[in-house]
């Protein structure tokens, strides 16, 4: 169950044993007592009241109710292929990367082909700052090891499920391709983009955007086998353009269909999510932003992140975790 | 091999077809739609009968690792695959 707290209230749950994850503004994060959590940076929620902006609460994700055993693990950059082989055999595992860090890159340019991932349930978000505070530095913090800030690491808890129930990642995203646009290509991973293919002729992206007029507040979208998943733009620049995550060589691209009025069409996509009852939810910070979710209620309680988690790094999605009874092997 | 899955044997003719077809069977499970992409993007790059079997099997110890969670995508990948006469 998530939920926003003062942080002495926290600071309780932590004495309890608690297993924990959490997101909070850097000062208050600073003052957690150490316990079974992790943490992240980030100002940004949204509640059961709606989207706000706090330095006065954290989100708190409490597990206690569900887990039977976690074990908190930090990789650096060159680890964190690894993270599947510290899965529980049934569980799911929180991770927070620093963003712009360099295990944030690599994370989002190589998870998607490391090995076992799939074969668990990754879900997470990437760690921020006050988006007019910009040279504060996104940080996680592992809260059983006492080692303070990490700026360059991944923190994942992984948490054991009984033999009873499972774990399911889902995501909600309401963009699709436009399947009357170009598609697009790219030569190389990376979230700076110089050149792609646009229906196989070569060019320059950013020069291709700005001849369409591309309204870049909505994502580039590849079909993964009937998932949308998107990648955001950040900057067109003159010859250069910067993604929030990571586009793939081998995948096509196009320009998600054209959303009218952003705000209801995410609304109207929330059900599914409410419905779940979900453990655990992010949403990212462009929704929040862009669907002027501020004081509107949107029904998944959870940090506002600057990029989700589900195996692997998208934008412009919830992502949510919820259990179902059963058990997860045949 | 595990029976139980129903899959097609790794030798089968079908599992070429379904995995280089265009369009991929109808799953409703993010994990099962992005290791379904993935192995099919590896098949962009070499799709000879080894990286096809290499592919098959990633696909078959998929499902044998996830039958339950998955059941829906396993029914929906066997579907697929009876379909495609050799």
């Amino acid at each position: 169950m998530s939920k926003l707290v003062r942080i002495d209230e926290v600071n309780q749950m932590i004495e309890r044993g608690e297993i924990l994850a959490i997101a909070g503004d850097e000062a208050l994060l600073r003052q957690l007592k150490p316990g079974r959590w992790i943490a992240g940076s980030i100002p940004y929620f949204m509640d059961e009241a709606g989207g706000l902006f706090s330095k006065d609460k954290v989100l708190v994700s409490s597990f206690a109710d569900v887990a039977t055993n976690a074990k908190i693990v930090e990789y650096a950059p060159e680890e964190l292929s690894r993270i599947p082989s510290d899965y529980f055999s049934n569980g799911f595992s929180i991770i927070i990367l620093p963003s712009q860090s360099q295990a944030h890159s690599e994370f989002s340019k190589h998870s998607f082909s490391y090995p076992q991932i799939l074969n668990g349930n990754l879900v997470g978000w990437i760690s921020g700052t006050d988006l007019n505070a910009p040279s504060q530095k996104p940080l996680v913090y592992n809260g059983a090891s006492g080692h303070g800030a990490l700026y360059n690491k991944a923190v994942v808890l992984h948490c054991e499920l009984p033999a009873n129930r499972f774990a399911q990642t889902e995501i909600v995203n309401i963009f699709e391709a436009d399947e009357n646009s170009d598609t697009i290509e790219f030569f190389e991973s990376g979230y700076e983009i110089t050149d792609c293919k646009v229906n196989g002729e070569k060019t320059n992206f950013a020069q291709y955007l700005k001849s369409k007029g591309v309204d870049t507040r909505f994502p580039l979208v590849a079909d993964y086998s009937g998932a949308s998943i998107n990648v955001s733009f950040k900057e067109v620049a003159e010859n250069r353009v910067s993604l929030y995550a990571s586009i793939f060589p081998l995948a096509k691209y196009r320009i998600a269909r054209h959303i009218t009025d952003y705000e209801t069409a995410f609304k109207q996509s929330l059900g599914a999510v409410g419905d779940s009852r979900p453990i655990f939810s992010c949403n990212c910070i462009l929704n929040y932003l862009y669907a002027n979710l501020e004081g509107k209620k949107c029904g998944a309680v959870g940090p506002i992140t600057f990029g989700e988690v589900a195996f692997i790094l998208l934008n412009q999605t919830i992502v949510y975790l919820s259990l179902k009874e059963g058990k997860r092997h045949g | 091999m595990k029976n139980e899955l129903r899959l097609p044997e790794i030798s089968d003719a079908r599992w070429r077809r379904v995995l280089l077809d265009k369009d991929s069977p109808k799953f409703s499970s993010l994990p099962t739609q992005l290791m379904f992409s993935r192995v099919k993007m590896m098949l962009q790059v070499d799709s000879s009968p080894s990286a096809v079997q290499a592919a098959s099997l990633a696909v078959y110890d998929y499902f044998q690792k996830n039958s339950a969670k998955v059941q829906v995508d396993l029914e929906s990948l066997i579907s697929k695959m009876e379909s495609m006469n050799v």
